[in-house]
This record gives structure tokens, C-alpha cells and sequence, in this order.
């Protein structure tokens, strides 16, 4: 039996010594398999340890008995779930409170140069920060941020509509002697060649997240800009998407997945790979677009969703095949929290000044003001609340890792299909622990032959 | 005397286990059933002597043995710092 990735030690701390059974073990509900060439990956979802299993070791596993030092074996009547809260009640109770706001999610504007058929703020006000709030937002981070780094995370509308304030927020830190970095969700057509400058020099830019939805037609159709110059937007957007990445800025193309354009979808991802073939910090992934007055289960019924994720698993895997998948490792640790909206490190700062917890909300759910101190705890407590288990949390392998807000509108409740996204999602990520392993094993290897 | 108020506990496959919320203490005690009958009684204000009554009412053993297993826990607790004397 080899290691792939380390156990969360806090957790096996609080599990403490495994337990006897007379009537016999079995493995945890919380166990992932995977096949690879050399055995059995096993993924414990609640200790978060990766094992590989010769094929051997794997047909004899109840009598082994490291899997039940480590927590992969529980005795038959185990039960899991009320430990596994146990596990996050100790692990809640015992971690440190964040003392100060470190990530700021600041909307620049909520005015939009495009005119999305799906967007989220359809209807809400056009609103742009004025210089004299951006100037108090950087006051605001200042007096809340303990002197720590902090992530600034441009969000709108669409935030380039309104650079001026970025550059205040980012020329009074920098005054100020706070250090920071920032992302950015946006459409991307305002990437110049200025906007790309002001975003290595000043706004200090790491990340963009840019969503295309179709092929050029497609997605000129679909995005509506306003703009009437005779310019496709498509290529505006893949123009500025270049800058970016010969910036050294990453670029995270998400690719919105409708009940109709899967196919276009799949075109788009090879002449996405084509034209920046070659070029470093481009990672793409599919996301489903969904109605955020609804909750995903409440969208379709499981038959519906069906062939969406069907159409998501071949995007995905497309995307993969050029190599630039959005590959994650497993999480070291256990999932205690949602998001920022619950993590308590975060605030989301709306165009006239208001705080909120998600970015979702521009117009209410506000906890504050940035000109006031007083914090609305009754409303920041509502962010914690977790939705209603169903019964089908009781057998769920993944109920560890599963922190679901009732509040949220994108994610409070479950279905089938997510939960088989999840198991796919779990083993994409052991995979790639395998890998490391492997890749880390063989660099060993090569250092000891070299030694000789 | 009686358990400070940022230790909290909670039940775990027949053990209690108690940790402190507000970082007095980093570690985490697990108790056994008499354990956790002692320190549920320190969640009110109450003496030794009053704990060692209680649990020769509930449990059939000599008062000496019983109060060498109450002074082991308080003593425990003690040192962690999580009594109010």
C-alpha cells in the first residue's frame, strides 16, 4: 500500500483510535475507487488520504490493517454521518476566526457594454462607483485588512466600464503601503492594449475569468454589445484574451452550456486551442447555465438534465484532451465552509458603497456600509444557515465534502446528476494525485541513479 | 466550581469529546461515560463533594475509588484550564 496523498491530521486527531467490531468491517460510505494500471486508488472523503492498493491488497481489504487505522474500514454498524458532524463541529469550534478582511469583492459598476439573454442583473440598476467611494473602498480595506495582503476581486456589470475606480482603489493602496493582487470576472472586450498595461502595472492583475458562449456568430449574437462599429466582437474579446496571456495574465475561459449549444460548444473549444496553441495560463471549463431565480435541482427534472451533463462530461473531456482542462488536486483539507458568503474573511463592496457577503446580490442582502462600522450580524449569521439535508445525504459518499448554503442561489439544494459530477469530478482528482505521485516518484528515482 | 464557559462538548460513538471555542485550550479531551458525567456536571456551579454524591448514586462502587477517579478529572481539567475555582 503507497501514500498518494496525505490524511488530514486534525481529523485523524479527532477520530482518534479506530474502533472494534465484533460483527466484522466493511469500507466507509465516504471510500472513492478508481481504477489504475499498477492497482486501486482509494480516496477517504473525510480524512482526505489518498491510497493506492496493489490488486492483492485490494481483494483481501477487510483484513488489512492499516485501512483500518486509517479509517478507510469502520466496523459494520459505523455510523459515519454523525461522525463525520462530529468532525466538523470540533473542526468549527477550534479554528482560528479570521481577525481581519483580506478578500474584497469590489463592483465597479453594474452597467454592462454587453446584453446577455441570461445575465443575473438583468433589470437591477445601472449604477457605477463614483470616484469619492472608491476612495473610501481603499480607505475601507485599509482599516480592515490588518496591514495583510489582500485580493481584490474586480466583478460588475462589466468592471472595465469603470477602470477609473480601479485605478483610485489600486493607487491609494499602493499609497497606503497595503500590498494586493486582483482578479476579475469580465466579458473581456475592453482588453486593450492600455487595459492590459494598467493591469500588470497597477491593478496588479492575476487571473480573468472570461465567459464565451458560442462561436463567433453565436456569441456576437448571443453577448448583444452595444457597440455598433462594425467590429465582431468575438475577435475584440480573443484579441484582448491574447494580450492577457502574453501578459502573463491567466485567463479562464468558461464556456456557458444551454440545452442547444453543446455541439457549437465543441467547435468553439478547437478553435479556442488552435489559436492559442502554445501559450501559457489559458485553462477552459463548462459551466451550465442556469435560471438564478432557481435553484440547479429546481431547473430541470433528471431527465432533463441528462443530456446537459452528458453534453458538460464531453466538453470537459474535449478540453482536456488539449491539455488545458481546469485540473484540480484533491483538497487537503475538509470543505467547512460554502464560500466567501460563510468564510467570514471576505466582503463584496457594491457600487454605492454598500457590503455584502455575495456577489450575487447588488441591490440587498447588505450587511453594511463602508461609512459606517456597524455590521447587520443578524444578516451575516443568515449566510451560515445550511440547507435542509435530504435523504439522500444519509448514504451520499460525498456528504463530508458537501457544504450547502440555504441562501445560495446557485447551489442550495442536491439532485442526482450533481452528485455524479462530483464522483467524476473526485476521481479526475485522484487521478492527478496519482499522477504527481508518479511524476515525483520517477524524479526520485532519477536522483538516485544519478548519486550512483 | 464549574466547566469555563468556552468549553463546549459534544457526544461521539459512546465518548464525549470537548474542545475550547475560544482557544484556551488547542487540544481536544475524549472522555469515557464517567468522564463525561463529571464534566456535565460542571456545566453548573458544584464541588467535588457533590459530584462524588451523584455518582455514588449512579454507579454501584467505593466512595474512594470514585473520588480518586473525580480528582483525576478535575486534575485533568485543571491543567488544561478549563475550571473556574
Amino acid at each position: 500500500m503507497k501514500v498518494i496523498s496525505k490524511a488530514q491530521q486534525a481529523v485523524l486527531k479527532i477520530l482518534g483510535n479506530p474502533q472494534k467490531s465484533a460483527s466484522g468491517y466493511r469500507l466507509i460510505k465516504y471510500c472513492v475507487q478508481e481504477n489504475v494500471e499498477d492497482g486501486v486508488l482509494l480516496f477517504n472523503v473525510l480524512t482526505r488520504e489518498v491510497l493506492l492498493l496493489t490488486r492483492d491488497e485490494f481483494e483481501n481489504y477487510t483484513e488489512n490493517k492499516e485501512l483500518l487505522d486509517k479509517w478507510f474500514l469502520v466496523p459494520e454498524d459505523f455510523d459515519e454521518k454523525a461522525t463525520t458532524e462530529t468532525v466538523r463541529w470540533v473542526l468549527r469550534n477550534t479554528a482560528e476566526k479570521p481577525k481581519h478582511i483580506t478578500t474584497y469583492t469590489i463592483m465597479t459598476t453594474t452597467d454592462c457594454n454587453a446584453r446577455c439573454f441570461y445575465c443575473f442583473e438583468k433589470g437591477c440598476a445601472r449604477i457605477p462607483m463614483s470616484e469619492e467611494t472608491a476612495h473610501k473602498t481603499a480607505q475601507y480595506i485599509k482599516e480592515h485588512c490588518g496591514g495583510k495582503r489582500v485580493k481584490l476581486a474586480w466583478f460588475g456589470g462589466e468592471p472595465l466600464l469603470n477602470m477609473q475606480v480601479m485605478d483610485i482603489i489600486c493607487e491609494d493602496l499602493k499609497n497606503a503601503g497595503i500590498e494586493y493582487y486582483s482578479g476579475m470576472t469580465s466579458n473581456g472586450y475592453l482588453f486593450c492594449e492600455d487595459a492590459v498595461s494598467k493591469a500588470k502595472t497597477l491593478w496588479n492583475l492575476k487571473h480573468v475569468q472570461i465567459t464565451l458562449d458560442g462561436t463567433e456568430k453565436v456569441y456576437n449574437r448571443s453577448k448583444a454589445y452595444i457597440y455598433k462599429d462594425g467590429k465582431s466582437p468575438y475577435q475584440v474579446v480573443l484579441n484582448g484574451i491574447e494580450l492577457l496571456l502574453d501578459a502573463g495574465v491567466q485567463v479562464a475561459i468558461r464556456l456557458n452550456l444551454d440545452l442547444y449549444n453543446a455541439d457549437d460548444l465543441m467547435n468553439l473549444v478547437d478553435e479556442i486551442a488552435e489559436r492559442f496553441s502554445g501559450k501559457k495560463g489559458l485553462v477552459m471549463y463548462a459551466h451550465h447555465l442556469f435560471d438564478t431565480d432557481l435553484s440547479m435541482a429546481q431547473t430541470h427534472t433528471d431527465e432533463e438534465w441528462e443530456p446537459r451533463y452528458e453534453a458538460m462530461y464531453r466538453l470537459n473531456s474535449k478540453i482536456d484532451g488539449y491539455g488545458i482542462g481546469w485540473t484540480r488536486g484533491i483538497k487537503k483539507t475538509l470543505k467547512l465552509m460554502h464560500c466567501m458568503a460563510d468564510g467570514g474573511s471576505a466582503r463584496v463592496i457594491a457600487p454605492k458603497g454598500d457590503i455584502g457577503l455575495c456577489e450575487h446580490y447588488t441591490d440587498c442582502e447588505f450587511i453594511g456600509h463602508i461609512d459606517r462600522e456597524d455590521i447587520d450580524k443578524a444578516m451575516v449569521e443568515s449566510w451560515k444557515e445550511l440547507s435542509p439535508e435530504i435523504p439522500e445525504c444519509n448514504d451520499c459518499f460525498y456528504y463530508p465534502g458537501c457544504v450547502k448554503l440555504k441562501k445560495c442561489t446557485a447551489n442550495s439544494t442536491c439532485y442526482r446528476h450533481e452528485r455524479e459530477a462530483n464522483l467524476r469530478e473526485i476521481k479526475r482528482s485522484m487521478l492527478h494525485e496519482y499522477k504527481l505521485w508518479q511524476q515525483n516518484a520517477q524524479k526520485a528515482d532519477d536522483e538516485d541513479e544519478e548519486i550512483c | 466550581m464549574k466547566l469555563k464557559d468556552g468549553f463546549i462538548t459534544r457526544e461521539m460513538a459512546e465518548k464525549q469529546i470537548m474542545v475550547s471555542v475560544n482557544g484556551d485550550f488547542s487540544g481536544l479531551v475524549r472522555s469515557n461515560q464517567t468522564a463525561a458525567f463529571i464534566v456535565d456536571n460542571l456545566k453548573e456551579e458544584t464541588t467535588k463533594e457533590e459530584i462524588v454524591k451523584k455518582l455514588l448514586e449512579k454507579y454501584d462502587a467505593k466512595e474512594d475509588i470514585i473520588t480518586e477517579d473525580v480528582e483525576n478529572v478535575l486534575e485533568t481539567l485543571r491543567k488544561i484550564g478549563a475550571l473556574d475555582e
